[in-house]
C-alpha cells in the first residue's frame, strides 16, 4: 500500500487520500507532502532552464536551488519537490483546495507521476483494455484521440477496464513490462455516453464530460494489463482503420506520452527499459477511429490477425 | 583527438529506430539506424577514423559518403552534448 503522510488542512487530505484509495494503486511506496492553502505568485526563481506544459512552468534543479519547481499560473498553485519524491510542498490555491477532485488531473497526476517512479512505478498517458480472450490492449494518444471513448465502447462488450487515462509502467511479477491502471472513471463526452446509452455517471465538469465507472458500464477493473497489442490512436475519416506501425516508431511515440523524464530523470533507466520491451512484445498499429466504430467496436479488433 | 558519448547519455532502439535521452541536458533524440551504429562504437573513445570504420563495417558505402555522413553526425552530436571530445 502506499504509505502517505499528508500535512494538510484535513479537507485537503481527505481529497487526497480519496484519490489516491480510489485509484487502487496497491503497491509499496511512500509520499510524503506538506500541502498549504492560500495565494501564490510565481515563483522569484529566474536561474534555471523554464519550460511550459499544461499550462505550466517548470524550473529544473540547480546547484542554488535543489527542487524541481512547478507553477501553475492559471491556478495560482505551486508544487516544489526534491529529487527522488521525498519533501514534496504544494502549495494550492483556495478554489482548488475546495474542489480537489476535478482539479486532480493536473496536480495529483502531476504529484504522482514525479513520486511514484520511485517505487518502480512510471507514469504514462494511455488507456488500457483487456478482451474476453485474454488479450492485453494497450491505447496511447493525445487527449481527445478516443482512446475514452474507444475504452468505454469495449467496456460495454464486457472487455475488462485498467485506466483510460492514467497509467504507469511497472514490472509485472513475471518481469514482464505491465500497465498498471489508475482506477477512476471512464469520461464519456455527451455523444460516448448517448450512444451507449450509458445511465448513471457523474459530471465530470470538463467539457461536459461525465465519469463511468467500469461497472456502470457492465465491465469491471483490472490492475494489471501486459500489452500484446498497442495502438495509437487518432480520430478522422469515416471509416476506422487500423495499420501496423514499426516497432522502433511505437518507442518513439511511447516515449512522447511522458513528461517526466525531461523534469527529473531518475529511473528514466529502468522506464526506457520498459518502453522497449512493450513495443517488442507487442503487435504495434496506428489506428484512426471513425464514427463507425459506434456500430460495432469490435470491428477494432477483428483488424488484428489471430495467432495461429 | 578521440570522441565518447556523454555518460549521462541513454539510448534505446528497436528495428533500428531509436531515443537518445540525456539525462543532465532534459532532452531527447530520435536516431536512425546510423546513428544508432555511431553511438553504440562512441560508448568506448574512438576517432574518427575508427568511426567511420565502424559505419563501413555495417555498411557498403563510398568512402567519401561514410566520411561525410560521420563527420555530419559527430557535429549533431557534439552540438547536442550528447558525445564529448577528448585530447588522445
Amino acid at each position: 500500500m502506499i504509505s502517505l503522510k499528508i500535512d494538510a488542512p484535513v479537507e485537503v487530505e481527505s481529497a487526497m487520500r480519496r484519490w489516491f484509495f480510489e485509484g487502487r494503486l496497491d503497491f509499496d511506496a511512500e509520499l510524503e507532502c506538506r500541502v498549504t492553502v492560500g495565494e501564490v505568485n510565481e515563483p522569484v526563481r529566474r536561474d534555471a532552464f523554464a519550460n511550459q506544459r499544461d499550462g505550466a512552468t517548470v524550473w529544473l534543479p540547480s546547484v542554488e536551488h535543489p527542487t524541481l519547481d512547478i507553477w501553475w499560473a492559471r491556478h495560482r498553485s505551486a508544487l516544489s519537490i526534491r529529487n527522488g519524491g521525498r519533501g514534496v510542498a504544494l502549495v494550492l490555491a483556495p478554489e482548488v483546495a475546495d474542489d480537489l477532485g476535478s482539479h486532480a488531473q493536473w496536480v495529483l497526476v502531476t504529484l504522482a507521476a514525479l513520486t511514484l517512479k520511485a517505487a518502480g512505478r512510471f507514469h504514462i498517458h494511455a488507456a488500457s483494455t483487456r478482451a474476453p480472450s485474454g488479450q492485453g490492449w494497450m491505447l496511447v494518444g493525445d487527449s481527445g484521440s478516443g482512446k475514452s471513448t474507444t475504452i468505454g465502447l469495449l467496456a460495454a462488450l464486457g472487455w475488462t477496464i485498467s485506466t483510460d487515462d492514467v497509467a504507469f509502467l511497472e514490472r509485472s511479477p513475471e518481469g514482464l513490462a505491465a500497465v498498471r491502471g489508475f482506477r477512476s472513471p471512464v469520461a464519456l463526452r455527451p455523444e460516448g455516453f448517448r450512444l451507449l446509452r450509458a445511465l448513471g455517471g457523474a459530471d465530470l465538469g470538463r467539457r461536459g464530460k461525465r465519469g463511468f465507472w467500469p461497472e456502470e458500464l457492465g465491465s469491471r477493473w483490472e490492475a494489471l494489463i501486459v500489452p500484446d497489442v498497442l495502438v495509437f490512436t487518432a480520430i478522422g475519416g469515416e471509416r476506422t482503420v487500423l495499420e501496423p506501425v514499426s516497432k522502433g516508431t511505437a518507442l518513439k511515440e511511447l516515449f512522447r506520452r511522458s513528461f517526466w523524464p525531461l523534469l527529473d530523470p531518475s529511473g528514466s533507466d529502468e522506464y526506457l527499459g520498459l518502453l522497449h520491451d512493450v513495443a517488442a512484445r507487442a503487435d504495434c498499429y496506428t489506428a484512426r477511429l471513425a464514427p463507425d466504430l459506434f456500430d460495432d467496436p469490435r470491428g477494432l479488433e477483428s483488424f488484428v490477425p489471430k495467432a495461429p | 583527438m578521440k570522441f565518447v558519448r556523454d555518460p549521462e547519455v541513454r539510448l534505446t532502439a528497436l528495428e533500428g529506430e531509436g531515443i537518445v535521452l540525456h539525462l543532465n541536458e532534459r532532452k531527447y533524440f530520435s536516431v536512425n539506424e546510423t546513428g544508432l551504429v555511431l553511438l553504440e562504437a562512441l560508448r568506448e573513445p574512438k576517432t574518427l577514423e575508427q568511426l567511420v570504420a565502424a559505419l563501413e563495417n555495417e555498411y557498403d558505402v563510398a568512402r567519401d559518403v561514410s566520411v561525410r555522413t560521420t563527420r555530419e553526425f559527430l557535429d549533431k552530436c557534439l552540438a547536442a552534448s550528447v558525445v564529448k571530445a577528448q585530447s588522445e
